[in-house]
């Protein structure tokens, strides 16, 4: 039986990926709107600058478009997946980067804190520990921490991690727990020396 | 029985029902263990609350609008299509429909979306016996900031006035004599690569209709800045149809499906991989009375040909049996014609992937093939050379 296929502008008459022709109809541009500045939001939490920030929740809605998911119950879950695995790659990057950075002794790291307004310094520090310390946990624990101070319901975290929703209350607790304990060792440090 | 991790978390966070919640309450105020666990988990979850905190964004911190942000991946997508020809030929393991029709609409139709609208509003073929390549310089074609402005206008336009229809998905069927039976042709298939067990697949037939409305496609051209182009009268609001016939591909050694979007590194797609399409030509339907040559004249000026260009390579061209594939000027890619099973094939040769890739297209007999494989034309040639 012919089945009369309407597609709403020409860039669907070309063939993209198999994954277009057979993942669920959604509405992509309402899915844009409607997620655009959560998705940046965690982004901007995760990776703390706004440059990088756009670009990665570009590229999640890029993979969205590209990329599909067969199925559809879960848009937010999907996304948050994807932009969390962005994210804490960057993070784990620049925190790579920043750690070989200063050990170099780079005088730019150095200026860029000088040349700032002490508020905004400090402000700065304070994040840059947090993300320290996101970047030292499990990466699921960093996630499902980010995932649920973004206010991500449980069922979100869940279809975004892959756990079942009955975990998320158990294995977030733990994860703060981490995040507690990562955070004592890091004050115990910093007053040792 | 004292509450869980999960219970108390969950109802700390309230994304328990209304009776569990109800439950939970009536057992907190009971019991002191329980308390006192609810206050240790509520604090530490503020506490690591208030340290995320300090990620969050300030108001006078600036970022992207939504719509700025749509356009940025806008302008991604549109500068994509634009090296899509060229990653076209890295695709190795195509359904028939996909590899096929990619090759039809995506051959005469392109790397940019207005020519794509256009060149498929004039198709002017009836039943495509000759193959041939027009090379373009994409410099030559409009700006990119014009096309992106008419981009979407064209699009629009072009959405109103196409239907695509095709039954169903490309199946996979036991072997050729199945393929043969359900499409209705005689399939051939080379015996230099029998020993490699091939797969079949077979796509059943599409179709695809376009009303064709000319002041619309006028006032695109004038858009582009290409005002100069003329398209015949005749074409207001008529029809044209392209019947693609049903398919048959048969696929040869280690194919393998593109590449996973969080794999890191590229994946190198053809292992040995040859795929064989074949199909009745394709026909096209268009109102009688029309100055195909024109059209073609039209289409060519398109891509970048002067008007003079485009009348001598017009001259050549039986513009109402012919199918025109576009290949960008590029170092990597190159195409000749070659003499195969008996007829003038079209050879394209892309040097931009790990492999040399090869894609050879003919019609013979009013079969079209398209084979597609690793190495260069001599390969190819010789597989051409066993069919039987």
């Amino acid at each position: 039986m012919a089945e009369t296929v309407h597609r709403d502008t020409i860039r669907h008459m070309e063939p993209k990926s198999a994954a277009i022709e057979d993942s669920a109809a959604f509405d992509f541009e309402a899915a844009f709107q409607e997620y655009w500045w959560r998705v940046y939001r965690v982004l901007f939490r995760i990776v703390g600058q706004q440059d990088e920030a756009e670009d990665l929740a570009i590229e999640t809605f890029w993979r969205l478009y590209r990329h599909p998911p067969r199925r559809v119950d879960n848009l937010g879950g999907w996304l948050y997946r994807v932009a969390v695995n962005l994210g804490f790659n960057a993070l784990r990057t620049q925190q790579r980067r920043q750690h070989y950075e200063f050990e170099a002794g780079q005088q730019a790291w150095q200026e860029s804190l000088a040349s700032n307004p002490a508020a905004e310094a400090e402000r700065n520090l304070a994040r840059d520990q947090v993300r320290r310390i996101l970047g030292r946990m499990k990466p699921r624990e960093a996630q499902l921490c980010i995932l649920k101070h973004s206010r991500c319901s449980y069922a979100e975290i869940a279809a975004a991690l892959g756990i079942a929703p009955g975990s998320v209350g158990t294995l977030l607790t733990r994860a703060e727990q981490a995040f507690e304990q990562l955070y004592r060792k890091e004050e115990e440090a910093d007053h040792a020396s | 029985m004292h509450l869980n991790e999960h219970e108390i978390r969950a109802f700390y966070d309230r994304e328990l029902g209304e009776a569990e919640m109800q439950r939970i309450n009536t057992h907190l105020a009971d019991c002191p263990s329980c308390q006192i666990r609810m206050e240790a988990i509520s604090q530490r979850a503020e506490w690591v609350q208030s340290q995320l905190e300090m990620l969050s964004p300030l108001p006078e911190e600036p970022s992207l609008s939504v719509m700025a942000a749509r356009s940025q991946l806008n302008d991604i997508l549109i500068k994509e299509h634009k090296i899509m020809f060229k990653k076209y030929f890295t695709r190795q393991y195509q359904p028939a429909w996909a590899a096929l029709c990619l090759v039809l609409i995506l051959a005469v139709a392109f790397v940019f979306p207005p020519v794509r609208a256009l060149a498929s509003s004039f198709l002017g073929l009836f039943r495509v016996q000759h193959i041939a390549v027009v090379e373009f310089n994409p410099a030559n074609m409009p700006d990119e900031t014009s096309m992106q402005r008419t981009a979407e206008d064209f699009e629009r336009l072009m959405s109103k006035h196409v239907t695509l229809e095709k039954s169903g998905e490309p199946q996979e069927v036991a072997n050729a004599t199945e393929a043969s039976g359900l499409a209705g042709i005689q399939v051939r298939l080379p015996a230099s690569l029998a020993d490699q067990s091939p797969r079949f697949t077979y796509q059943s037939a599409a179709y695809m209709k376009l009303l064709v409305d000319l002041p619309s496609l006028r006032a695109v051209l004038e858009a582009m800045g290409r005002a100069d182009i003329q398209l015949p009268e005749e074409l207001n609001g008529t029809t044209v149809e392209v019947n693609f016939p049903a398919s048959v591909t048969a696929i040869y050694g280690q194919c393998k499906a593109p590449p996973d979007p969080d794999e890191q590194k590229p994946e190198m797609i053809n292992l040995g991989c040859t795929v064989l399409v074949q199909m009745p030509s394709p026909t096209v339907t268009a109102p009688p009375g029309i100055d195909i040559t024109q059209i073609g004249e039209a289409f060519l000026q398109l891509l970048g040909l002067s008007r003079e260009e485009a009348a001598e390579f017009s001259q050549q061209v039986d513009w109402s049996s012919t199918l025109i594939i576009p290949i960008p000027r590029s170092g990597d890619i190159s195409y000749k014609e070659v003499l195969v099973d008996g007829v003038t094939g079209t050879l394209i040769q892309n040097d931009s992937t790990y492999y040399p890739e090869y894609t050879l297209m003919w019609i013979k007999n009013g079969m079209l093939f398209a084979l597609t494989g690793r190495g260069n034309g001599r390969e190819a040639m010789e597989i051409v050379g066993s069919l039987q």
